[in-house]
């Protein structure tokens, strides 16, 4: 069956004053339907600009240089403003990390909710409320109808991200985009909410992208993953293939640097130095500089995606005697 | 045995018109020489309050707090504007805690003129010996603060508070808004000065994992008191309250096993809001064991095990209550 | 636009200061057969009832007005940043009075309180500086208070303190160097408006002594002989205007340079 959404070699730049920052490099990936993507990276990889590319969500000063991102065939990129409008809140919606500052605070939530589903057409102003009660049921706000008539400062940080959820989901979209949903949370909140998105995917039968640095989130809550590095993914494949066999030098050391709760008196290997500039890439493997297992060719080429064992692909020269260490 | 750092019911209230915010509430512990307390809470525990407390940087309302055999609430303006050479204290936001009119150099140098340590020459020695302990490039030392990265700032952060020798420094935070990989760059740093100056921390983090990690003796804050305290794997492999149950068993956590969970467990309830405690236990409005005596009165912080405290009614009927109440 | 005005101004600055040695002519020299000629190659700007060169009498009012306008800037932030800052840092009653009397500075009539004090103090350069900057001390002192407060409970003053250092250092180091941009901002705005009060004053008679040429009374002078003799008024009125305009612009460019948030 054809994915619901696929990505070919997506670059998008900002134009700065102090030169040209390649924020994404060429990526490409797919999600099928019912899926769940989980794109891990850290702050400068690109992450959240390749899917705010997708929505043409960008501020002015970046251009998507090239690439197609078809959804059911329809290409995202080419689309014009009035069509990209059609297309986010009702294909296509998204929820964003910080629920405080996403929600307009001089306006009811019920409101806010229901805007989506008159912009779209979707109903009238009393289906539009019913919907927009029964969906803050579903997403687990007691007395949902009396407080529909609430402000977000009425809210705490969880319930807050509850309502963008249903705010996302009113239009009933195919493809639900998370940029890091719990990490303004509370630890014991961020379970309840990724509990919900995993009702609420099933429920309405949508395909999710998760966008985050969490390792923990990202190998439960997704079926697959990609890994980017300084505007490239240098790792893509199922999460179980994943977990068990890591292959890419970053991901390894990633997964070192991350604390896991059960595991202790191990000893902590961080990863060496920094991230890289994104205005002067290194030359050839942008992980180079950090890699313990960096040669020549590494400083000289780029390293390109290569699949090795079913699906799970990763960009390195030296995977041959990765695999075998 | 002389504990470097004793704190006796720590109290801090923020009033709210009638009523008070009870940020710190009753919070007492031990530091010793070298060691780790990891302090864990989420938002609105008190956290931050208690490590600014401690220091005095946030007066608090009552208590004692003995630092080197010190009462640190008894002393007057210029002894602990003094005394702040041996506690020290680094923050969750390294860009804001610098200066963006001082260069690197000057900011970590700063402490050393306030107290009049050394002269010009040797300053700049010292500094340039702090910058290698912490491992930022000595050409760096003229450079701005917004120049670096959040794991270099964090690092300044780290040589200014510990140019003056001291003793004990409060982590707020101090990995919380840095990226993972920085993140452990940086709690590696935090150990290896640990054991090369034989410093104390109390390290104030929501994240258990990295407490779990970097910390000897573990505190669990809740809505301004400590729910539960002992040494660290006594903690883990036998958490007593079930606050701290749950945090542990909510926690998500990397499958290994190639097993992943779809359904976590979670912890129902809302968390009420610190000016408006309930009557009894705070906790029993998310809490899996509530019976009713948690509504007529406050627990009590028992000595449960060997330097294992907690604050709960009904520890003993835990255990397998717990593994089905916990959805 | 900014870097354009900020080129002229700085022409001007020169100009001003250069005046007793580019000026073709002294300001007060008269030519009584050239009296009251238009522009013309002699004569740049033409000549005044006394045969004086305008375009020297221009060159040296520019030249007080600068001087004024500096004078009395300097005096206001002397003033208002010490008020401001005092109140700012201490709070309290302290903050509370002076924000008090700065609330009467903004509801006095400036211009009539400057008149009080020239004719209190007789005219010249010096009590002209002190006049018009004790009327001008209110808007920093509030600005600078404002600027203290805020940064007063920012994380890096609280690091400040940690690390043990007194309120004097706090201030000088901490504080200080971080109010800098505005309060420039403010000064350079605050140029034209002293100009404004120093010709305003002159207008009446109550600025710089004759023969002392002021644009205020070059353009006194022009006002009432501008039926017969319109180059008398035109080109200081003129040149008055594109001043005030282009330090304007530079204040805003300014502004824009040393606001780190406001991206264009």
């Amino acid at each position: 069956m054809a994915d619901l959404l696929t990505v070919k070699n997506l670059r998008t730049c900002f134009h700065r004053p102090d030169g040209i920052v390649n924020a994404v490099n060429g990526i490409s990936y797919s999600v099928g339907y019912g899926e769940t993507l989980g794109i891990v990276g850290e702050s400068g990889s690109g992450k959240s600009v390749s899917v705010l590319s997708l929505l043409k969500l960008l501020r002015s000063n970046a251009r998507v240089e090239s690439g197609e991102a078809l959804l059911e065939g329809k290409d995202l990129l080419k689309l014009s403003k009035e069509e990209m409008r059609k297309v986010r809140g009702k294909e296509i919606a998204m929820i964003f990390q910080n629920p405080m500052t996403c929600l307009n605070p001089t306006y009811r939530i019920g409101r806010q909710m229901i805007e989506p589903l008159l912009w779209h057409k979707e109903a009238d102003r009393t289906g539009a409320s019913s919907i927009a009660v029964k969906l803050l049921q579903q997403a687990g706000i007691p007395e949902a109808s009396s407080r529909f008539g609430d402000y977000p400062f009425q809210f705490s940080g969880g319930m807050r991200q509850r309502v963008m959820i249903a705010m996302a989901l009113t239009c009933n979209p195919k493809l639900l985009i998370a940029d890091e949903p719990t990490t303004a949370l509370d630890v014991t909140v961020r379970s309840q909410i990724l509990n919900l998105l995993q009702e609420m995917k099933a429920e309405y039968k949508m395909s999710v992208i998760i966008i985050t640095h969490d390792f923990g989130i990202a190998t439960n809550f997704c079926d697959k993953l990609i890994v980017m590095y300084a505007g490239r993914i240098v790792e893509s494949a199922p999460t179980v293939s994943f977990v068990l066999k890591p292959q890419h030098p970053y991901s390894k050391g990633l997964l070192r640097s991350t604390l896991d709760i059960d595991l202790n008196g191990e000893k902590l290997k961080p990863i060496p130095g920094n991230p890289p500039s994104l205005i002067n890439l290194p030359s050839g493997c942008a992980f180079h500089p950090r890699c313990e297992h960096c040669t020549e060719k590494c400083r000289n080429e780029i390293p390109e995606l290569k699949q090795i064992d079913d699906q799970h692909s990763v960009a390195c020269h030296m995977l041959q005697e990765i695999t075998s260490v | 045995m002389s504990e470097l750092l004793v704190v006796k019911n720590l109290k801090k209230y923020f009033p709210r018109g009638k009523k008070s915010l009870k940020a710190v509430d009753n919070v007492s512990f031990t530091l010793g020489r070298g060691q780790i307390l990891g302090l864990v809470g989420e938002s609105g525990s008190g956290k931050s309050t208690l490590g600014r407390s401690i220091l005095r940087l946030i007066e608090p309302d009552s208590g004692e707090i003995h630092f080197s055999g010190v009462d640190l609430r008894k002393l007057n303006r210029e002894e602990l504007r003094r005394m702040r050479r041996d506690m020290q204290i680094i923050f969750q936001d390294p860009l804001a805690s610098l200066n963006p009119q001082m260069s690197i150099g000057e900011a970590i140098a700063d402490p050393l003129h306030i107290h009049n340590i050394g002269n010009k020459e040797n300053r700049r020695k010292k500094v340039l010996e702090m910058l290698d302990i912490v491992g930022i490039g000595r050409n760096f030392i003229d450079s701005f603060p917004y120049e670096f990265s959040g794991g270099q700032q964090q690092r300044v952060g780290l040589a200014r508070a510990l140019i003056s020798n001291p003793k004990f420094i409060v982590c707020d935070e101090p990995v919380s808004a840095l990226d993972v990989s920085i993140q452990a760059q940086i709690i590696a740093l935090l150990l290896e000065l640990r054991e090369k100056f034989g410093l104390s921390y109390l390290f104030i983090s929501h994240d258990l994992s990295v407490v779990r990690f970097i910390s000897d003796f573990v505190a669990v804050l809740y809505l301004g008191r400590i729910v539960e305290m002992g040494p660290k794997e006594e903690i883990f492999a036998n958490p007593l309250h079930p606050y701290t149950r749950a945090m542990i068993m909510t926690a998500p956590r990397i499958p290994r096993d190639g097993n992943p969970k779809k359904k976590y467990d979670v912890l129902q309830g809302e968390i009420p809001s610190p000016v408006d405690l309930p009557q009894g236990c705070r906790f029993k409005t998310r809490c899996p064991v509530y019976s009713s005596i948690c509504d007529s009165c406050d627990p009590e912080f028992i000595e449960h095990r060997d330097g294992h405290w907690a604050a709960c009614h009904n520890i003993v009927a835990e255990q397998k209550v717990m593994a089905t109440a916990v959805r | 636009m900014a870097l354009v005005s900020g080129i002229f101004v700085l022409l001007l600055v020169i100009c001003g200061f250069l005046a007793p040695v580019i000026s073709p002519y002294p300001y007060d020299e008269p030519h009584y057969e050239n009296a009251f000629q238009s522009s013309s190659w002699q004569f740049i700007m033409g000549t005044d009832d006394l045969g004086r060169d305008q375009f020297s009498r221009l060159l040296f009012s520019l030249r007080n007005a600068l001087l004024v306008a500096l004078g009395s800037q300097l005096v206001a932030l002397i003033i208002g940043v010490a008020l401001g800052a005092i109140a700012g840092f201490r709070g309290g009653w302290i903050d509370s009075a002076i924000m008090r009397i700065v609330d009467i500075m903004f509801a006095f009539p400036t211009f009539l309180f400057n008149i009080i004090l020239v004719t209190v103090l007789g005219r010249g350069l010096f009590t002209i500086f002190l006049a018009i900057g004790l009327t001008s001390w209110a808007g920093i002192a509030r600005l600078m208070r404002g600027q203290i407060m805020f940064l007063r409970s920012s994380e890096f003053v609280e690091a400040a303190r940690a690390i043990g250092a007194k309120d004097g250092h706090i201030i000088a180091k901490y504080l200080l160097p971080n109010t800098l941009g505005p309060i420039i901002v403010s000064v350079v705005f605050g140029i034209p408006g002293a100009i404004w009060q120093e010709s305003g004053l002159a207008l009446i008679g109550m600025g710089l002594n004759p023969p002392m040429p002021s644009w205020g009374n070059l353009m006194g002078a022009g006002m009432s002989m501008a039926m017969g003799f319109p180059h008398l008024l035109l080109w200081p009125a003129l040149t008055f205007a594109l001043t005030l305009l282009a330090i304007t612009f530079m204040g805003d460019g300014i502004q824009d340079a040393l606001n780190p948030r406001s991206e264009s």
